[in-house]
């Protein structure tokens, strides 16, 4: 499979801050690559300099075997870029965004697909939309000249469930179609459900870079069980169970291994609340990446 | 390109029709005051003779065209000392905040930027966009002095009117050209119109002090102000030594900085 994107030892530095600091990886054709790290971690900062809207200090970017700020324009007729945070002008409607991009890039063949796909109405303001629908606009608008790469910046954040899913499926017919995706999120779960590989990044430097499969078994749950009857401690100290932590008339606890024999310990007992909850990044950065940094 | 110029001037069309609006307005109003203060010709020059030399030389009035005997005078006096160059810096400013400034405040250069367009060609569109407006705002500003001295039975010179516009369009260019470039340092548009505004009240203190005070006299050469001499052009259609000089390096200057600028700049939003 050809490389389409080819990041070697990228670095971006204001002033005293390292935001990127000697990234490298690379997204193969037709690949959905997750870059995962949390809020501050470089992410949006290599994306900015993937789109050539900001400058590396260091490093080298090709895409398709061009240089990222050389052939920019060439390589922008090739990709759709969307943002988590999706900024447009306050006073166009949808409409008027879509036909100033068709302007620039030609005629789009599927953007009356997509407004159908997203139930979105493009004769509203942009400054009048709801935060879900002027995500929907960014996304038409990044998809509507049938992109080969397409690159997402935190695509879901603040979005409602419905609404993720739909752009998860929407990911996963690109990627039927052999279009290559570079998302970006702080979301473990996320990057599960769309990606085939992450790259994992913390403090401007790619950690790991993971198949989605070895990824999943680094998954772990956050557990917070209520009994209605007598329990001990000691009942959970068995295999991949950490952090015990004693509450009121419970326990709480990580599992970092198969939750399946943790479950059916809690059964054993009188349950009279549960709640099983993925951990957040940082507690998997702790977990399995605290060596490497 | 074109796409971005016609998407520009549209969005700028409201601001360029009020102040144009303005500046005519004003024009109607002071040729229509014209033919009754020409019968108080002679006891308003009086007046105005008395006026002290400092305010005379802080609006480039020259003292002996103080006549009231011609439009032009009046004109370049009321309307084309004052009220024109504002209205021309504040469409300058305007027009320059949007296209770069504005874009970075309100992150929607993301869009631009993830387009398949050079910086060098957006850098170009937003410029012309800017440029069509100053250029007819001060087409429509000037020329209109004909059909308003027509319709007041006023005759003017043609050759001073068209000397006025070239200089007056040269005058708003190189402000367009200042606030265009700190347009692509600054990501907000506040700022930037501070620092614009920053560097004209500058230059017209320059030229205040310069005319003012004989030992400061060299200041002067520093002020847009010093060569907008619109006395000069309306009156004898002729402009001061050096004037388009300074204006055109002015524009040349600003737009090769302005280009550098945005070619090596990091283009996030504020």
């Amino acid at each position: 499979m050809s490389v389409v994107i080819r990041i070697d030892n990228l670095k971006k530095h204001f002033g005293s801050t390292k935001a990127v600091d000697g990234v490298t990886f690379e997204v193969k054709k037709g690949e959905s690559f997750g870059f995962l790290g949390p809020n501050g971690a470089g992410k949006t900062t290599t994306i900015r300099c993937l789109m050539d809207f900001i400058r590396p200090s260091a490093g080298k970017i090709t895409m398709f075997g061009l240089d990222a700020r050389k052939d920019s324009v060439k390589l922008k007729h090739k990709i759709g870029y969307l943002s988590g945070n999706v900024k447009l002008y306050h006073k166009w409607t949808g409409s008027e965004h879509i036909k100033f991009v068709q302007d620039i890039r030609g005629k789009s063949k599927n953007v009356d697909e997509l407004i159908q796909k997203l139930n979105f109405d493009p004769s509203i303001k942009f400054g009048s939309l709801s935060s879900g629908n002027k995500q929907k606009l960014g996304l038409i608008l990044a998809l509507m000249n049938s992109p080969e790469l397409l690159i997402m910046d935190e695509p879901t954040v603040g979005l409602d469930p419905l609404l993720q899913n739909t752009i998860y499926q929407i990911i996963n017919e690109l990627k039927t179609k052999g279009t290559t995706v570079l998302v970006s999120s702080h979301n473990l779960p996320e990057v599960e459900k769309i990606c085939d590989r992450a790259g994992i990044i913390k403090q401007g430097k790619m950690v790991a870079v993971e198949n989605i499969n070895e990824l999943g078994q680094k998954r772990l749950h956050k557990i917070e069980v209520r009994f209605g009857g007598r329990y001990s401690k000691d009942d959970f100290k068995i295999s991949g169970v950490e952090n015990i932590q004693e509450v009121k008339d419970g326990l709480i606890f990580t599992v970092g291994a198969d939750i399946d024999e943790v479950i059916k310990q809690i059964a054993k007992h009188k349950i009279t609340d549960i709640e099983v909850t993925h951990a957040n990044l940082e507690d998997v950065f702790l977990r399995f990446y605290e060596k490497e940094l | 390109m074109l796409s971005i110029i016609l998407r520009s001037l549209k969005d700028k069309k409201m601001q360029l029709l009020i102040i144009t609006a303005s500046a005519i307005s004003f024009l109607e109003m002071y040729i229509a005051l014209f033919p009754a203060l020409q019968k108080q010709a002679a006891s308003m020059a009086k007046l105005l003779q008395n006026y002290p030399e400092g305010f005379l030389k802080t609006f480039n009035i020259d003292r002996s065209s103080l006549t009231f005997e011609k439009v032009g005078q009046y004109l370049a006096m009321e309307q084309f000392s004052f009220v024109w160059p504002i209205l021309a810096i504040v469409l300058a400013i305007g027009f320059a905040n949007y296209a770069f400034a504005a874009e970075k405040e309100q992150g929607t250069i993301e869009l631009l930027l993830s387009q398949p367009i050079s910086r060098a060609k957006l850098f170009i569109s937003r410029y012309l966009s800017g440029l069509i407006g100053v250029v007819a705002f001060s087409a429509i500003s000037i020329l209109a002095i004909f059909p308003l001295a027509a319709l007041h039975k006023v005759s003017v010179q043609p050759r001073g009117v068209f000397v006025l516009l070239g200089l007056s369009l040269l005058f708003a260019w190189a402000i367009y050209g200042i606030a265009f470039w700190v347009s692509v340092i600054f990501s907000e548009k506040s700022r930037a119109s501070f620092m614009v505004g920053g560097v004209l009240i500058l230059m017209y203190v320059l030229n205040i002090l310069g005319n003012l005070k004989d030992s400061l006299h060299a200041i002067k050469y520093f002020s847009f102000f010093y060569y907008y001499n619109p006395n000069l052009a309306i009156d004898k259609g002729q402009v001061l030594n050096g004037s388009i000089l300074v204006f055109v390096a002015a524009i040349i200057i600003t737009f090769c900085l302005g280009l550098f600028w945005l070619n090596r700049q990091d283009l996030t939003t504020s």
